[in-house]
């Protein structure tokens, strides 16, 4: 899976942050942010393309190539902003999580809106489930949306399906998803590209994910453990734990720890025996 | 009657009778050229929107297929690129027009007025006409149009323009739903009309033509007038000057000179005729004193 890097973005691996830099390979567990004017597209080898559009916050869940099992079902994650992904024939079906609902496909092209007052995506071609709230979509999953089909939600509420997409939404669109995705891997196909270190993450920049839906910041929390010795992110942590609680027994693992049985006092009755 | 006016009077009808027959037929040639140069220009409007439409159909449109889910894009459909791109030359040749005049078209402005209507109910009418040319008065002149029938020969043409239902959402979004639908396979729906002003290229053959006529009249003229100088000078001067010698010796003067004729031609052998029989005269008048 090669990223395919156009301006603008920043991809948080570990617990540090590199600069994108066309031809990198995405990872399970990497974070994407992109900035207000970037797009960031990723191209994987299954044939799937992926853009991030502005503001786009993504998290690469599990990413489960085909294999010689089947194919297997790789988890995205887009928590905030702009995607559109082209999914054809020979792809890998894939779920696609957002805050406000989560959508599942092997073949379609959509593309997807996400702030925290509405989630919003428009099916070009194809067909996806969609499962409402954060949850991932199944085949059970009773909304089936097909090619010009519209859907919006706001939290909280039931999603609403239309024949056209909404005109709020195509005026706020990118630009460059009113046309087909482009293809570039080809000229990555034999090399890969290291990212560039740009530094340590702080609990600032992380804030967001650590206190993301339970199935998003566990595995983020496994990453920044080691970052709880850090004074400056410890403290942060210790602010904010009410939000991601899971986090107590690593900060105060004494509270956790098992009680030793207490000693009898002196002149004590003994306790009755059989 | 003198010999010079004989001569004058037949070569004036022959002049006459040569003009006419050359203005007849120089005129209907520039004409039938004029008019045919007319047509060529009709024809390659009506090439150059073909192709236009052709570009359009199979390399734009499939570029724009992506972002008509979005917004209708007229841009993608053939006959809006081949009006847009002769509008743009009407910008300069304003007498120029070309219009895929419709019956019932999914842009109002293609739809076809009373004269234009006429043509497409000709091509409807049945028999398997391709091509109606004709010309008729407009505002900036007489014009002459070729039209030819827009025929529904591809099944894909009916996505747009069957049903509202099977018509893309953008497309209804944009033009509504009560225009151009209701189309059928190999139905003539419209006709494309092309049309060309004749002004230019008629006059220009009428210049031609009376430039031709006034240098034949004035070639014919300079003809004629050489011709008379020629006949005055080589024949009816010296003929009349034999005949003023031949009168003195007919009255018995046979002291007149000999007719002296500085040419070889008929005129000097009729004076060496001349003075032959004049010598014979004297001669035999002679004896005959005697």
């Amino acid at each position: 899976m090669t990223l395919l890097e156009s301006g603008g973005g920043a991809l948080l691996r570990g617990t540090a942050r590199y600069a994108l830099v066309e031809g990198a390979r995405l990872q399970t567990g990497d974070i994407i942010e992109v900035g207000d004017k970037g797009v960031v597209g990723m191209e994987f080898a299954d044939g799937l393309k992926l853009s991030l559009g502005p503001g786009a916050r993504f998290y690469a869940g599990a990413l489960v190539p085909r294999g010689p099992k089947g194919p297997g079902v790789s988890d995205l994650y887009l928590m905030a902003g702009w995607s559109k992904f082209a999914a054809g024939k020979s792809s890998a079906p894939f779920r696609y999580t957002t805050p406000v609902f989560g959508l599942g496909t092997a073949d379609a092209t959509v593309v997807l809106q996400v702030t925290t007052a509405e989630g919003a995506m428009f099916v070009e071609t194809g067909e996806v489930r969609v499962a409402e709230g954060f949850a991932k979509a199944t085949r059970d999953s009773p909304t089936r949306l097909s090619g010009g089909q519209f859907y919006s939600r706001k939290p909280d509420q039931r999603g609403a399906v239309q024949p056209r997409p909404a005109a709020a939404f195509v005026a706020a669109m990118p630009k460059p998803y009113m046309d087909n995705l482009p293809t570039r891997v080809a000229r990555f196909k034999d090399r890969e590209v290291q990212p560039r270190p740009a530094g340590e993450l702080g609990y600032d920049d992380v804030e967001a994910w650590l206190k993301a839906p339970r199935e998003i910041r566990r595995p983020v929390m496994q990453r920044f453990i080691a970052k709880a010795d850090d004074p400056a992110f410890r403290r942060a942590l210790v602010a904010n734990l009410r939000f991601h609680p899971e986090w107590d027994p690593i900060l105060f693992p004494e509270k956790y720890e098992p009680k030793e049985p207490t000693p009898p006092q002196a002149g004590a009755p003994k306790p009755a025996t059989q | 009657m003198k010999l010079i006016l004989k001569f004058n009077i037949v070569f004036i009808a022959i002049f006459l009778i040569g003009l006419g027959a050359a203005g007849y037929v120089s005129n209907e040639l520039l004409q039938a050229n004029a008019r045919e140069e007319i047509l060529q220009n009709a024809r390659l409007v009506m090439e150059t929107s073909l192709s236009t439409r052709a570009y359009t159909s199979k390399q734009v449109r499939p570029l724009l297929e992506t972002q008509m889910k979005y917004q209708f894009l007229p841009q993608s459909v053939p006959a809006y690129s081949a009006t847009e791109v002769l509008t743009g030359l009407r910008a300069k040749f304003p007498e120029y027009a070309y219009k895929e005049a419709t019956l019932n078209p999914t842009n109002p402005r293609n739809r076809a007025v009373e004269w234009e209507a006429d043509l497409v109910n000709q091509f409807r009418g049945g028999g398997d006409r391709t091509e109606i040319v004709g010309d008729r008065e407009t505002p900036t002149g007489r014009s002459l149009y070729i039209a030819r029938p827009i025929k529904i020969g591809d099944p894909a043409c009916l996505t747009c323009h069957s049903t509202v239902d099977a018509a893309p959402k953008t497309l209804v979004d944009r033009y509504g739903p009560a225009n151009g639908f209701g189309w059928q396979l190999n139905e003539v729906v419209g006709a494309q009309v092309v049309s060309v002003p004749m002004e230019v290229p008629i006059q220009r053959a009428t210049r031609a033509y009376r430039t031709f006529m006034i240098s034949l009249t004035i070639v014919f003229l300079l003809i004629g007038l050489a011709l008379n100088l020629m006949l005055y000078a080589m024949v009816i001067r010296p003929v009349t000057k034999l005949s003023k010698l031949a009168d003195q010796v007919s009255l018995g003067n046979m002291e007149v000179p000999d007719f002296h004729a500085s040419t070889r031609d008929e005129i000097g052998v009729l004076a060496d005729s001349f003075n032959r029989m004049k010598k014979s005269l004297v001669q035999a008048m002679k004896m005959l004193e005697e």
